[in-house]
């Protein structure tokens, strides 16, 4: 935009491919008035029935609109099928994470209304992250995840372990902000742009800026989505969390994190995507191996689900080496999928939670199978579904991101991948066998189950398995999606 | 009339940055930690400003507006949670609160 130039009537923008995100903005707000005015009894039993019902209306017209593309809001929008795609897993699980927040809080004894406003909040932004080019967009849309993370987390009555979480996703989250933001300053100098279509496809003569913009960029979302060298934080927020917004940073966030990513990965021009392999394929590397190998050694299983969530984004990395669109394909359906995975098994510790004498620990676990049979089910379906084993999505996902890799004759990453799973097969396995062929120590009773908890799980593991053996049921969809960014 | 290269306000904003970056990771007081990172996100706002002023344009300047606006969000919430902290256990360093570990 020039700045002496003459403006124009201002086009109104299309809203049809908005909508989505608008329902989601439109429930914060609702639910941020009633929050203010309602009383504290009428609170709890409204508020969850307003954002589900908002949620619901969201995911219908995701659904619905999923034909519709296109850019609005002067390019700084765009709409297609990777972001309808990744927008249903996100309204899905954080409509599941409102069922299981409900009794989590109250058995700690802290009930927000703030939790339900700061959650559609955090929504929207992921939603708005998913689908954007442009730098400003992505960035506003960052930090509106991110903030939105730092109060959830934070928000524990009594729990001191929850605010040091915070404030060490606090700091990590602004330097990676910070880090991402000062990228976009040398990607807008290269290329007098801020949309990254624009940007990438710029042929400039000084083309350092350019690298030197999108290393920084990377390092930003690396920090996000916990990448090794960059992962400090991330256990420590996983466990301080409240479990159930545990669930939505390992799901949703790491979805919306991931995109920005996913969406430059296919801009990229021949003479880069040597450095690219080499920068991501070693940070996928390291990642994959330290994230399983710290994670043999956990006493808490928050925390080894942490390190596993570490050991994930590894593997997704591994996909997006590959600067193909079968490396494009691996890596959404791996995202996607991981959701489902991630966010099941945090909500069964969300349950499990509520005992009074379950203190977190592995050894809590033995015996499950005796005490809770259908938790302890649904949970070493998980575990096999983390670790890779055949009838599950963690299967598919990583054959596909396997052969992606074989694809590419990136053999080294592929042959990393493989030891990283013999290493994981360390610590799912014994979860397993302490749940499964282990005498019980301590009496577990769960007392007041919501219904709808037990059919939210239902559903989550159904999808973990039917996902696996009908994979045409989304890969039709990550296929379009896929092709058509390629198409560029 | 000479100008001031781009360069130099890359420099004075680099400059910046590092000592943001320098501050997270020296100093112990939470508080300071948080200014340290308001201050490596206001090197940004320095380069945006030069590359902007260099190239002619106004969509860095935009982007400066918003993350002007965006860190006093951030430096909001942290504030709140170091009150959280503080009321809860009385300590003001980043070395005492480490209760997670492994």
């Amino acid at each position: 935009m020039q700045v002496n130039q003459p403006i124009e009537a201002v086009e109104f923008p299309r809203l049809d491919v908005f909508i989505p995100e608008l329902i989601v903005l439109i429930t914060a707000f609702v639910i941020f008035t009633l929050d203010l005015i309602l009383s504290s009894p009428m609170k709890r039993r409204i508020l969850p029935i307003i954002t589900a019902t908002g949620y619901s209306l969201s995911l219908a017209t995701v659904i619905l609109l999923n034909k519709l593309k296109g850019d609005t809001f002067y390019k700084s929008f765009t709409a297609d099928h990777l972001g309808t795609v990744v927008k249903t897993f996100e309204i899905l699980i954080a409509l599941t994470v409102i069922v299981f927040a409900q009794k989590y809080y109250s058995s700690r004894n802290s009930f927000y209304g703030e939790f339900y406003y700061i959650l559609s909040f955090t929504l929207a932004g992921a939603m708005i992250l998913s689908s954007s080019y442009n730098l400003i967009v992505i960035y506003v849309a960052l930090e509106l995840v991110s903030i939105g993370f730092y109060i959830l987390t934070a928000l524990l009555r009594n729990s001191f372990i929850s605010k040091e979480g915070a404030f060490k996703y606090l700091i990590l989250g602004g330097l990676s902000v910070a880090l991402a933001s000062y990228g976009a300053v040398f990607m807008y100098i290269y290329a007098g742009s801020l949309d990254l279509r624009e940007i990438l496809s710029y042929k400039g003569e000084d083309q350092h800026y350019l690298i030197l913009g999108l290393v920084l960029f990377l390092i930003g979302f690396a920090i996000k989505i916990g990448a090794v060298p960059f992962h400090f934080w991330l256990p420590d927020a996983y466990q301080g969390a409240p479990t159930p917004v545990t669930a939505l940073m390992a799901s949703v966030g790491k979805l919306a994190f991931f995109i920005p990513i996913v969406r430059i990965m296919p801009l990229l021009r021949e003479e880069f995507s040597d450095v690219w392999i080499i920068t991501v394929g070693i940070i996928a590397a390291i990642t994959m191996i330290y994230g399983n190998m710290v994670a043999l050694v956990q006493k808490d299983i928050k925390r080894l689900l942490a390190y596993s969530s570490i050991a994930h984004s590894g593997y997704i990395l591994a996909g997006i080496a590959v600067t193909e669109v079968i490396g494009l394909k691996a890596v959404v359906y791996f995202l996607v999928v991981y959701t489902i995975m991630a966010a099941g098994s945090f909500f069964v510790i969300a349950l499990l939670e509520r005992m009074g004498n379950w203190k977190n620990l592995l050894q809590d676990l033995s015996g499950m199978r005796f005490n809770l049979p259908f938790l302890a089910l649904s949970f070493m379906i998980y575990m096999f579904a983390l670790l890779g084993v055949p009838p599950t999505v963690g299967f598919v996902g990583k054959t596909l991101v396997f052969m992606a890799l074989s694809f590419d004759k990136l053999w080294w990453l592929a042959i990393v991948m493989i030891i990283s799973t013999g290493i994981s097969t360390g610590y799912y396995v014994r979860i397993v066998v302490l749940m499964y062929m282990k005498d019980k120590e301590k009496e577990f009773s769960l007392k007041g189950t919501n219904p709808l908890e037990i059919i939210s799980l239902t559903f989550l593991t159904l999808l973990t398995v039917g996902l696996a053996v009908m994979p045409e049921l989304i890969l039709n969809l990550i296929n379009s999606a896929s092709e058509s960014l390629f198409l560029r | 009339m000479k100008t001031i290269p781009v360069e130099a306000y890359f420099a004075v904003s680099t400059a910046l940055f590092v000592l943001g970056l320098l501050g997270m990771i020296v100093r112990r007081n939470l508080v300071t930690v948080l200014m340290s990172l308001e201050l490596a996100l206001n090197a940004v706002n320095v380069a945006f400003v030069g590359a902007d002023y260099h190239m002619g344009l106004v969509e860095g300047q935009i982007f400066a507006l918003f993350i002007i606006a965006l860190a006093a969000a951030e430096a909001a919430v942290g504030l709140g949670i170091i009150i959280a902290i503080f009321r809860y256990r009385l300590v003001d360093s980043t070395d005492e609160i480490t209760d997670m570990r492994g």
